[in-house]
């Protein structure tokens, strides 16, 4: 018994069982001071859903050998541009076209996905000239974006009221899509209810669909290439695989999913999120993938299901349980996600074989 | 080589262009900054004196935490993000000597004294996590860097005042839990280095004027130079630097003889020589350190870790040695820099020291392989002067210094990122070129 | 100083510099330094040293002072007598040419080749042996495009497009590299995949089509993949089994499995047997001989085991300092392969 709970323990990774532990405390301590579970697990599930896409996005980057997309910032900001664009087409084309919250949603993901595709093959072409240090340049190049970005929100010609600043150029830090008729539109799909708890059956379907369409891309002709060039470049480029081709195909996958991810979450959130927003959505979405078990260099669905589940679950849960623990202790819910999240990342680099 | 007096043989028309084509473009990030500041200080419509002002005022607070950037680079480490470790470091022990209520120039020292052992604790703790990432020293320090500020929030937000007892009406917050979002340390430690007098009463102490500071510094330069050459006997640095060097000085001391003559504003201005002692003790301390055995045998790790280990260097020892240093420096240094500033956001203040530190650095010229004192001091300089001139600049341009405020945080972070990328670039085709295809 | 030991120095002077040190060393000597002179090159050892020690194989096999041998001695315990069975009794001569090699010139790290004409004969067991270091393992590395090279390739009179892995595959050329860890596996992946994946990129097979896009046919896969675990024995729990927890031997038939479902017509094989234990290392010989026998393959195999080349081989060429110094039968007397290696001039044909 005592040996295969130690094999569970090195199999699963040490830093995952402290979390998972930690998971099952804070779950514990909430049951404890009889707390409104119903109300807990509604919120995490919106947030789990919420964050799906964005982390389902780490698995194209980790599996074609570029390592965990810390530059996902660059998809998520061409996913804003399509959420900007269509908000803007529905003011400018006025009522005519009686553009719901369904239609517009999809319009912003048609609109970011040509910018998704450019942006990621110029991304992944620059990831090609530096091959070792992947992960160093990516977060740079996504600070840099988002900072030019920044510039550009203020600049960019939109004009609708809801975006525009009521005096002055440039677009509103915080965008509601409440009057359009986006908020919660996936969420509230076919959403239905347990006792107290509600379920965002939608949230989940769209989710599910991505997972499948991934799931189905890794077991093509292109997707077993991608896989073997992440793995082993060598043993790629001896069988006739062009490592550089599938190295960019997995970048231009991964920014496209960081576009369509951003998306989900805006609307799931009721806001789309300019200037500083986007800086470091991608550590989350990167420590999410790597609680789940995932590595540097490997990555597969279920880590990204159960670390999405495990870390944001933990987010959700922890702020109430401090709090009820003492007042003062407001903090610690961010404290310890702070804590949780870069503590992750560091453990996965320690753990990523030299070079 | 050539003849003594080469200058006229320099003035050879193609060997001229040459190296003047030479200069340019080894240096072209450092030009291209220096048109930039130039043209940002003309666009901005912005006085010389308040300029200067604030020039002087930012490369005294921020010099020293740049330097501390170096012995890294040259341990073959990187750019060291992982310097806000020592930042927080500094502002622990502000806060606690803020707390004990020692003041001045004696609280200050207290500070530097205090700090060293902690920097030394987190440097070890840093160096030997960059030991297990050999090879992504640089993301890890970065990480570290966040992951450190969830630690010292933990501390500093929820468990001083409660768990760690401290009873402090101006530091802890109301609730009895926490540190202030802000601390001040007017009528504490602030300006404890810059002004060592103010709490003598004599606020002029060390605090020279512009143009005295000038004129003092050249005195000081042509005399240490006939020293070095006369009684030390050493070789000297080209003739051509020298010339202009000479040149440039005339000009400033004839420029300051002016101030001080014409009664202006800039003879308002009051230059911190204590804090520019301490800076210029840094820089001899490296030079020094360079020369030592350890210092050679860091160089030598940054070159070639596989190479030092043959030669029978240890080389995690001394990579973890080069971090501590590094981190106890920037301890030093961000004193100095809270010192100038006077108050400081509690939870703030160190997200953009590594930021602003390496960009800064890299912009004197510096590449993450090679970095030296000049790159640094002249990075500082021309850094803080686009970050002073951005905001007008962008009013100017844009009728919004949001766009100028905006543009310069994206230039550090693209300085940054270009950098990177050059580096990784060329490392691929140096190894490309060692396998000798 | 006491001692200076000299590793291989000369194998990048000319004639005239390496005089020069070897003149230079003798005057070291003379002032009392000892000097370990570490060389393939017979001669030189013959004209400076005053005691000559031969280690094979990481083994000391005998020490002669300069006066009491001779070249051919030398040569004769550096190839050293392992009794092998010898079993090929092919006549070559009269078959067809199904490889020429002009001039190949092969850049790679530690084994270069510079300038190898060599002619392989279809149906027959190549050998290609010689010293570490000296480009063997170079040759078939550069023909199948894994490190750049130049020169004229013709399979069958066609030009074989070099650099470009995919090209050599679609000529019909399969490799099982040296280096089986590294280029030859994917160590965490199943052995169905690593059996199978050169083939689904290059050949198209074992996929199916839906709509645009061309999906793993697991079933085929799987088929397949059982056969070759039951033609070659690999010992393993599974097909799913990861790669990595199998022995060397049996991840070596993973490499030479994948290597035959591409069915090609000219297979190379680099160091078959290295880091495997003995009993593996008769099966994977036996194996090559058997495919050779029953498909008619022609196989070229590069081994530092010169007593493995003699037992399988038609014929064995010789590769000394990135060139061909000769080729031989398995029967040729010892001396003969030991003066070839060092690089003794006196060529027998190619």
């Amino acid at each position: 018994m005592k040996k295969t709970l130690i094999d569970f323990i090195k199999k699963f990774g040490t830093a995952r069982v402290i979390i998972l532990a930690f998971f099952i405390f804070l779950c514990l301590t909430a049951v404890v001071f009889q707390m409104d579970l119903a109300k807990l697990l509604t919120s995490s599930l919106g947030r789990i859903g919420m964050w799906g896409v964005l982390v389902l996005a780490m698995l194209p980057a980790i599996s074609s050998g570029i390592g965990p997309n810390f530059g996902v910032s660059l998809g998520i900001l061409c996913g804003l541009i399509g959420s900007l664009t269509s908000l803007e087409l529905a003011y400018r084309m006025g009522d005519s076209l009686m553009m719901s919250g369904g239609v517009l949603f999809f319009i912003a993901i048609i609109i970011s996905l040509p910018f998704a595709i450019i942006v990621g093959i110029a991304y992944g072409w620059l990831l090609n000239r530096v091959k070792g240090s992947e992960m160093m340049i990516a977060t740079y190049v996504g600070f840099s974006m988002v900072s030019i970005m920044k510039i550009a929100w203020l600049v960019l010609p939109y004009d609708s009221p809801e975006m525009a600043w009521p005096i002055g150029r440039g677009v509103r830090v915080q965008i509601s899509l409440a009057g359009r008729g986006i908020t919660r539109i996936l969420d509230n799909f076919l959403a239905f209810r347990i006792g107290e708890v509600k379920i965002p059956t939608g949230l989940y379907l769209f989710f599910a669909v991505m997972c499948l369409l991934v799931w189905l891309f890794m077991r093509s002709k292109s997707g077993i290439a991608m896989h073997a060039a992440g793995k082993n470049p060598r043993f790629a480029e001896a069988a006739g695989i062009n490592v550089n081709k599938y190295r960019i195909i997995g970048t231009t996958l991964s920014t496209v999913l960081g576009a369509i991810g951003i998306l989900v979450y805006a609307q799931s959130y009721g806001f789309i999120q300019l200037y500083e927003g986007p800086m470091f959505m991608p550590f989350v979405a990167v420590a999410a993938v790597l609680i789940g078990g995932a590595s540097i260099k490997n990555a597969t669905i279920t880590h990204v299901v159960v670390g999405t589940a495990l870390f944001l679950g933990i987010q959700v849960v922890a702020v109430p349980v401090a709090n009820a623990f003492t007042a003062e202790w407001s903090s610690m819910g961010e404290i310890s996600r702070k804590i949780i999240q870069n503590g992750v990342i560091l453990y996965a680099l320690t753990q990523a074989r030299g070079e | 080589m050539k003849s003594e007096t080469n200058i006229p043989e320099l003035k050879t028309k193609p060997e001229f262009k040459n190296a003047v084509r030479d200069f340019t473009t080894r240096n072209m990030v450092t030009i291209l900054f220096v048109v930039m500041a130039l043209a940002g200080f003309i666009v901005s419509g912005m006085s010389p004196m308040m300029f200067l002002m604030d020039i002087i005022s930012r490369v005294s607070r921020n010099a020293f935490l740049v330097l501390s950037l170096i012995i890294p680079v040259v341990a073959g480490m990187g750019l060291n993000f992982s310097i806000v470790l020592g930042a927080m470091a500094g502002q622990t022990v502000l806060i606690f000597v803020t707390h004990w209520g020692i003041n001045g120039l004696p609280g200050i020292l207290l500070c530097f004294l205090l700090v060293t052992p902690l920097a030394m604790f987190l440097g070890f703790l840093t160096g030997k996590l960059f030991n297990r990432t050999k090879g992504q020293e640089m993301i890890t320090g970065l990480i570290l860097g966040f992951f450190a500020q969830g630690i010292y929030e933990l501390i500093f937000l929820q468990l001083v005042g409660g768990i760690i007892p401290m009873q402090n009406k101006t530091l802890v917050m109301s609730s009895g839990v926490g540190i202030r979002t802000t601390v001040d340390l007017t009528n504490g430690l602030k300006y404890g280095l810059d002004w060592p007098g103010l709490s003598f009463d004599m606020p002029e102490l060390l605090r020279p004027t512009l143009p005295h500071t000038i004129i003092g510094l050249f005195i000081i330069g042509i005399v240490g130079f006939l020293v070095y050459r006369f009684v030390f006997k050493r070789k000297l640095p080209s003739k051509i630097k020298l010339i202009s060097w000479f040149i440039i000085g005339v000009l400033a001391v004839v420029w300051s003889v002016n101030q001080i003559n014409s009664a202006s504003m800039i003879n308002m201005i009051r230059v911190p020589v204590l804090t520019w002692i301490v800076i210029l003790l840094l820089c001899f301390f490296i030079i020094f350190f360079k020369k030592t055995k350890l210092g050679q045998d860091m160089r030598s790790v940054g070159q070639d870790r596989y190479v030092a280990a043959s030669s029978g260097i240890e080389v995690d020892r001394v990579r973890i040695i080069a971090v501590m240093m590094s981190m106890v420096m920037a301890a030093w240094g961000h004193i100095i820099f809270l010192q100038n500033l006077g108050a400081f956001s509690t939870y703030g203040s160190h997200e953009q020291i590594g930021l602003y530190s390496v960009a800064a650095l890299l912009i004197g010229g510096a590449t993450v392989t090679n970095a030296s004192i000049s790159h640094a001091l002249l990075g500082v300089f021309l850094f803080h002067s686009l970050f002073i001139v951005s905001p007008s600049s962008g009013r100017t341009l844009f009728g919004n210094a949001q766009v100028g405020e905006y543009f310069r945080v994206f230039v550090a972070y693209g300085v940054i990122g270009v950098s990177l990328a050059m580096h990784a670039w060329k490392k691929l085709l140096q190894n490309k070129n060692k396998l000798g295809v | 100083m006491k001692m200076i030991i000299f590793d291989e120095p000369t194998a990048v002077l000319t004639e005239a510099e390496a005089d020069n040190l070897l003149k230079t060393m003798k005057s070291i000597a003379d002032e009392g330094i000892a000097i370990l002179f570490i060389t393939h090159r017979l001669d030189e050892v013959l004209e400076i040293s005053d005691n000559i020690t031969i280690v094979r194989d990481g083994n000391h096999i005998a020490t002669k002072s300069r006066e009491d041998t001779s070249v051919s001695e030398l040569a004769e315990l550096m190839v050293g007598r392992k009794i092998e069975k010898i079993t090929r009794t092919t006549d070559t001569e009269q078959k067809e040419v199904i490889m020429d090699i002009k001039d190949l010139v092969v850049h790679m790290p530690g084994e270069k080749v510079d300038g190898v004409n060599l002619k392989i004969k279809k149906g027959e067991i190549l050998g290609v042996g010689g010293l570490a270091g000296h480009g063997k393992v170079g040759i078939s590395n550069g023909i199948m495009g894994l490190y750049p090279s130049k020169g004229q390739v013709l399979i069958n009179g066609e030009k074989l497009i070099m650099n470009n892995p995919k090209k050599s595959m679609a000529q019909q050329l399969a490799f099982v590299s040296e280096d089986r860890r590294g280029v030859g596996l994917l160590l965490d992946d199943s052995i169905e995949m690593n059996i199978v994946i050169t083939a689904i990129h290059n050949q198209d097979k074992y996929m199916h089509k839906v709509g645009p896009f061309k999906m793993k046919n697991s079933g085929e896969i799987r088929q397949h993949v059982l056969k070759m675990i039951k033609d070659l024995d690999i010992r393993c729990t599974g097909p799913t089994q990861i790669v990595r927890h199998l022995s060397g031997g049996n991840q070596q038939k993973v490499c030479i499995a994948r290597a035959l479902t591409m069915n090609p017509g000219i297979l190379f094989v680099s160091e078959p047997t290295r880091g495997i234990d003995v009993g593996a290392k008769r099966l994977v010989l036996d194996t090559l001989v058997k495919l050779n026998k029953e498909l008619e393959m022609t196989i070229v195999m590069t081994s530092s085991e010169l007593g493995e080349l003699r037992s399988i081989c038609d014929r064995i060429a010789i590769v000394t300092e990135g060139k061909i110094a000769g080729v031989l039968k398995p029967d040729a007397p010892d001396a003969e392969y030991g003066l070839l290696m060092s690089g003794q001039k006196g060529m027998k044909g190619a």
